[in-house]
């Protein structure tokens, strides 16, 4: 027997997302009392034990209905601000601002039926980004771990504020080295050989606001080369990329998305290749939003890269960063020979 | 007249004297001797020498690296830039420089000692300004000297080198063993000369490698055309190759792959087999499906479970579709009315099992047609 009469059974007007495809699945969640329990149960002898909690069958449609009868109720609001959207000019303010609304209106009307609370729970990996009350758990769980790692190790590792001032992060940014025949997403903070950072990584940006063909520039940046000169560090421009065209569903930069058009490559990869006694390097990947505006004619040195200048000249604004490390090991040098980079120097392992 | 009075006396009288008498002897006369306090006062002697607290550097003083700026109980001032603590809140320096007393706006209850790299530079730096760093390493110039440097390994990299390298050797091995595997096999499904089927056989340990590492065959034939690329412009980039010929090669190995890429392919436990088109196998599917379906009638024996596993293990079926034949046609147990008996002879086995249903104990007698035929 199933529960659903309202709003939450019809995929007329709602993304198909918003409900389980799997029968089983489906009878477990809207049924009001759980038959046979819970859809894990493999044992036939656990699902004959099962008994549902006292008074489920009469509570559990009671609160299916108030929650889908509200529900409505948001989806009639959302149909007034549909109309009012479609009356506003292109590009205004209140255009915008309507939009938005909508967004976190179309979240609130999903965010308490079972079958999208199952989705956000168990099949977090095959999430439909497309819909806002997905975006938004998402969000939440990425605000509930990721953000927080990756801004305690930006800042315990000092890329803030030695390479940008701050930062305010609104994407998640994830890195793997998918050259490697096992590949992981690397942890921001993390010491990876050289061996594994020999060729580009593929970057993952995830956006949680609705972004249909949004431009991003990503630097990678390491301002950890010994400048023996002025006896201090200097910064070098690893990676360069501009004008990648990304989107909540299409968000990943890899080979097949840079071979589409050369010309996204501001600077080829260079792999860390860190010197023997000096400190670990850190390399910094800094992701920006660029408000739809291309780049145009930008030139960039690799050593002595001032990334502060480069920002402000071309007006960008970071939304996501991560951090890798890398330290001097027995692969250095094979890396080295493949670029055709010289020997590195090698320093006194006592530092004065 | 006295003995007189006396055999007057009442005996109530008599009674009060002789209790007044035994009260004199029992009780314990107190007694007053020479004492002397046991203890002293609770602060005395305690106090100890002086433990020489304090600065031990001054504002703008010019420092050493691991001198001394103060000495303290608990953190009167903390350590700022440049500067460490130790077990006992002593404030060391970590750079050489010019000592600063200051304040930050970011900690407003906390005083900081720190050291700054250059005479006339104030701390703290400002809060979003990059850090003044210095490097302080020297470079081995000498060649000897260096390569001794960069030969040296610390204990655990020593200890642990042999094995390494054993291991990698080891790797080595493995993958040249592969290679021959795949030279000798691949010509029985495709036709190569002898330089393609080197290059061939390197794509397919390649291929291998990344889906046994978890990349979808799709994939890992992307990332494996990827690298080969990538190496021969690092080649060019090196000036081992000329741009003209690196492309020529880049196109020859296309072609090899994409011939290889028609021709096989790897199955769910990565077995080397033919590609198949689409048509092919929905039909091979079917039939192995229509044949599974036939042995369904008859009971299980040893010649009949191993025809049965291999018609499963079968390039078109995928990891879980194998579980899911492999529980339906070759299951261990027949279901229930399959073999239930009553005759102790035909008996193969005796199960005991709660019935929930129920609540008691059932137990069922099975022959062998259950387990299948020996």
């Amino acid at each position: 027997m199933s529960l659903a009469k309202g709003v939450w059974s019809q995929f007329s007007r709602r993304s198909p997302s918003l409900g389980v495809s799997s029968k089983a699945l489906k009878t477990a969640l809207l049924s009001p009392d759980l038959p046979n329990g819970p859809v894990s149960f493999k044992k036939r002898s656990s699902k004959i034990q099962y008994q549902s909690p006292i008074g489920m069958e009469q509570v559990y449609p009671l609160a299916y209905e108030m929650m889908e009868k509200r529900s409505e109720q948001v989806y009639a609001k959302i149909d007034q601000i549909t109309e009012e959207i479609n009356s506003a000019e292109d590009g205004s303010d209140l255009k915008i601002k309507l939009l938005a609304k909508k967004d976190k209106l179309l979240a609130d009307a999903e965010k308490f039926n079972p079958e999208v609370l199952y989705k956000v729970q168990f099949a977090t990996n095959s999430l439909d980004v497309t819909q806002p009350v997905y975006r938004r758990a998402l969000k939440e769980k990425w605000e509930s771990y990721a953000k927080m790692l990756t801004m305690q190790r930006l800042e315990t590792l000092n890329v803030i504020p030695d390479t940008l001032p701050t930062l305010e992060p609104e994407v998640d940014v994830k890195i793997r080295f998918a050259h490697n025949a096992i590949e992981t997403y690397v942890e921001p903070g993390k010491i990876l050989s050289s061996n594994v950072t020999s060729k580009p990584p593929v970057i993952e940006i995830t956006e949680f606001e609705e972004v249909q063909h949004e431009l991003y520039t990503v630097l990678i940046v390491n301002p950890d080369i010994p400048d023996i000169e002025n006896d201090t560090f200097s910064t070098t421009l690893h990676w360069g990329l501009k004008d990648i065209p990304l989107s909540n569903v299409d968000n990943v930069i890899d080979p097949k998305k840079l071979l589409e058009d050369e010309t996204r490559e501001l600077i080829s990869y260079l792999p860390p290749t860190p010197e023997k006694n000096a400190p670990t390097n850190r390399l910094a990947v800094w992701v920006f939003r660029q408000n739809g505006v291309p780049l145009e004619k930008v030139e960039v040195t690799r050593e002595f890269f001032n990334i502060r200048e480069f920002v402000e000249q071309n007006n960008l604004q970071a939304v996501g960063a991560h951090v890798f490390r890398s330290t001097w090991d027995r692969n250095v040098n094979r890396v080295r020979e493949l670029y055709g980079l010289p020997k590195g120097r090698i320093f006194h392992r006592v530092r004065r | 007249m006295q003995l007189y009075s006396i055999a007057q006396l009442t005996p109530r009288v008599v009674g009060r004297a002789c209790s007044a008498l035994l009260r004199n002897t029992l009780q314990v006369n107190q007694v007053r001797t020479a004492t002397k306090k046991a203890a002293g006062s609770k602060t005395h002697m305690q106090d100890s020498k002086g433990r020489r607290l304090g600065p031990k550097k001054q504002n703008n003083e010019r420092v050493k690296v691991g001198q001394i700026l103060i000495r303290q109980r608990g953190t009167k001032f903390y350590p700022g830039e440049n500067a460490g603590i130790g077990k006992d809140h002593t404030i060391f320096a970590l750079e050489p420089g010019w000592v600063r007393y200051y304040l930050d706006p970011f900690h407003p209850k906390r005083k900081f000692i720190g050291v700054s790299l250059d005479r006339d530079t104030p701390l703290p730096t400002p809060h979003f300004e990059p850090r003044r760093r210095r490097f302080g390493c020297v470079e081995l110039t000498d060649s000897w000297q260096a390569s001794r440097e960069e030969e040296r390994m610390s204990r655990k990299e020593y200890i642990a080198f042999p094995e390494i390298l054993s291991e990698k050797a080891k790797r080595d091995a493995r993958r040249i063993a592969k290679a021959d595997f795949y030279k000798k096999a691949l010509p029985e499904f495709v036709e190569l000369s002898g330089e393609e089927l080197d290059i061939a056989a390197a794509r397919m340990v390649s291929v291998e490698a990344m889906v046994r590492g978890g990349k979808s065959l799709e994939d890992a034939r992307f990332y494996t055309s990827y690298n080969y690329g990538y190496d021969k412009s690092l080649e060019v980039q090196r000036g081992e190759l000329s741009a003209a010929s690196a492309e020529s090669v880049k196109a020859q190995y296309t072609e090899i792959a994409e011939k290889l890429d028609a021709a096989v392919v790897l199955d769910c436990r990565f077995k080397l087999c033919k590609s198949l088109t689409e048509a092919e196998t929905e039909a091979t599917r079917n039939d192995i499906l229509a044949q599974l379906k036939a042995t369904e009638q008859t009971p299980l024996n040893a010649e009949l479970k191993a025809h049965i596993a291999s018609l499963i293990d079968n390039q078109v079926f995928d990891l879980s579709s194998r579980v899911k034949l492999r529980r339906r046609f070759l299951k261990p147990v027949a279901s229930e009315p399959v073999g239930i008996v009553q005759d102790d002879k035909k008996t193969r086995a005796v199960i005991q099992r709660w019935n929930y249903k129920e609540n008691k104990v059932e137990v069922i007698q099975r022959s062998q047609e259950a387990f299948g035929v020996n």
